[in-house]
């Protein structure tokens, strides 16, 4: 039975690892075509995110907001509920971030930072309460109103940073810059690795223990696996979904939030380069697990981090990184499952 | 299945004990999805310590007796009463919560999760009980050691509680699904189908599960397309033709060729 399980781990280690596995060797293909050394880029790329303190900084803090974006998808997948709304969330709870932290400066960063990460979680969870109901109460489909919603956030935000936010003085869409008690410290290992990263991290864990330890993360997941069967024994399905739209939308608008105290320190239009969207893909890698998300956070981070340094030192483009990232997200999709595996769940 | 005495002797009909019914019908009409009312209108009573066998051909509005029984279709029309209360358009849970269990005739979509561990198929949504959490917090332990003392009176055979559902056999999947419905202790279970598709040792098992319910004062409204069934539990036996009830006749009237003249519409009394 120990080996069984042991067997059922690995295999899941294995599913979860083949669309990294598959991305890179398509990413060498393109590099050998192309004229590179597919392994020396390689070799080049784990040295610019792992290769000592500083770059290992850098690769956590480029995984701080997809810890989050990953984990508000994973937590709404896993109730069967497809939502794509975090990239919206992410840019709502940025704004209002970064308006709490500028409109308070004389407040200590004890009542600031707590203040502004609440108000923008609360404006992330708000924001996914109207296409909760429409799920629950008439079945609209999730995906598309969540999707759209993105743009309205995206669109929302850049006019509020070209009008009534601008920072004076400034041609740029940004607001102004938050009071340096809004910003979150510094962690000593690097000069942008921020206390977002350890808060992060920290839910994620607390994801991982609510999923397996509590009556919710019990219900949420019955309701993802089987919702004919969660209806049939009396689970409130329309409560379940809007609860985890919520939450979802919750850890996204804090993903923002976390983004803006601790890397931007302002909001800016443009202000994400699709970390909600890439959350996506990492809550798919991940099979929803706590610790999948965990892996593929850093995995994602790392990229993006060495991605800017190739670039400058090895010639290599960049879109190199776009097309892994585009390559991981694809496979992800396609659900890598072995035989044994499908015979399982098939009968 | 082997090593298990096989029981087909038929039940000792039993005189009806209470004066109300616990669940009554009165010109119940209910809808396919597809919003064509295949039943009804019907009226329909289950006492106590009782099994109203259904008899009829599939597809003459069995499946949505079922589905408004259980809560889990709202009728077009009429009234269901539980237990002195009216249940009519009320959610599942309220049914639920009232002491109505059910037995599914989908078992791989509907009866049970079958992605879903054993064990959280035998506690599910009874999770919130406090003999399985606390504040909160799932209690594994309890919950592990309630399913495994179920699953082993009931002789259900399986490898490890947290194997997928999915790996139990035909029968000993049933036999979750029977189990954890009656565990809840309802206090009238809809079994719909409750045999089919399994293998002879389990359909007797599950007969006798349903019968000692039924001892123990449950009352039973049993869905079957399988005469021999419905001859084996029914204490009284209702036709069911294109949606309308075509008979009513105790056990003692019962026989293959009665039923067989109710499930083609033709009335017997």
């Amino acid at each position: 039975m120990i080996g069984k399980a042991v067997v059922v781990r690995l295999g899941r280690a294995a599913a979860a690892a083949g669309p990294f596995a598959l991305a890179l060797v398509i990413g060498a293909v393109i590099l050998a075509v192309t004229g590179y050394q597919p392994f020396s880029v390689y070799r080049l790329m784990i040295v610019e995110a792992f290769g000592g303190e500083g770059r290992i900084a850098a690769t956590l803090t480029e995984a701080t907001p997809l810890l989050l974006t990953g984990l508000a998808a994973a937590i709404a997948f896993r109730a069967g509920i497809f939502n794509v709304g975090a990239e919206g969330c992410f840019y709502l709870g940025g704004i209002v971030a970064a308006v709490v932290g500028y409109r308070f400066p004389g407040w200590p960063s004890a009542l600031l930072i707590p203040f502004a990460l609440v108000a923008a979680s609360i404006v992330g969870g708000a924001w996914l309460i109207f296409p909760g109901l429409l799920r629950a109460r008439l079945g609209v489909d999730e995906v598309v109103t969540t999707l759209m919603l993105n743009f309205i956030a995206i669109d929302l935000t850049s006019w509020l940073v070209d009008g009534p936010l601008l920072a004076r003085g400034s041609a740029n869409s940004a607001t102004p810059e938050i009071a340096a008690a809004a910003e979150l410290p510094r962690l000593a290992l690097g000069a942008t690795l921020s206390l977002g990263f350890l808060i992060s991290l920290f839910l994620v864990i607390a994801y991982g223990f609510w999923s397996r330890f509590t009556v919710a993360g019990f219900r949420s997941r019955l309701v993802g696996l089987n919702p004919r069967f969660s209806r049939a024994v009396g689970v409130d399905l329309p409560e379940v979904f809007i609860g985890v739209m919520i939450a979802s939308g919750v850890i996204g608008g804090l993903a923002g939030g976390i983004h803006t105290l601790g890397l931007v320190h302002r909001f800016v239009a443009g202000f994400s380069p699709g970390y909600g969207f890439t959350g996506i893909a990492i809550a798919l890698l991940a099979r929803n697990s706590a610790v999948g998300v965990a892996i593929a956070s850093i995995l994602f981070g790392a990229l993006a981090s060495a991605g800017a340094n190739i670039q400058l030192f090895s010639n290599v483009p960049i879109e190199i990184v776009e097309i892994l990232k585009g390559a991981v997200m694809v496979f992800a999709v396609a659900q890598f499952r072995f035989g044994w595996m499908r015979r399982r769940s098939a009968s | 299945m082997v090593g298990e005495a096989v029981e087909a002797a038929r039940l000792e009909p039993r005189p009806r004990l209470a004066d109300a019914p616990l669940f009554r019908t009165r010109g119940l009409v209910g809808a396919d999805a597809m919003a064509f009312d295949r039943l009804g209108p019907i009226d329909l009573d289950v006492f106590a310590s009782q099994i109203v066998g259904v008899a009829g051909v599939g597809g003459n509005g069995q499946d949505e007796l079922v589905a408004c029984a259980a809560g889990l279709a709202v009728p077009n029309a009429g009234t269901i009463a539980f237990d002195g209360h009216d249940l009519t358009g009320r959610p599942v849970s309220r049914f639920r919560e009232a002491g109505v269990g059910y037995v599914s005739a989908n078992r791989g979509e509907e009866g049970l999760c079958l992605a879903a561990s054993i064990h959280d198929n035998f506690v599910a949504r009874r999770e919130h009980d406090p003999s399985f959490s606390r504040l909160g917090l799932l209690r594994r332990q309890a919950i592990d050691a309630a399913a495994r003392s179920a699953l082993t009176r009931l002789s259900v055979r399986f490898a490890a509680l947290g194997d997928p559902a999915a790996s139990l056999s035909g029968g000993n999947q049933q036999r979750l699904a029977v189990a954890r419905e009656l565990e809840r202790e309802p206090k009238l279970l809809v079994a719909a189908q409750p045999t089919r598709g399994v293998d002879i040792a389990g359909t007797a098992f599950i007969h006798g599960l349903i019968a000692a319910f039924r001892d123990r004062g449950g009352a039973v409204l049993l869905v079957s397309e399988s005469l021999d069934e419905i001859l084996a539990l029914s204490d009284r036996i209702v036709g069911l033709y294109k949606g309308r009830i075509v008979g009513r006749i105790g056990r003692a009237e019962a026989s293959v060729e009665t039923i067989g003249r109710m499930m083609l519409g033709q009335s017997s009394s």
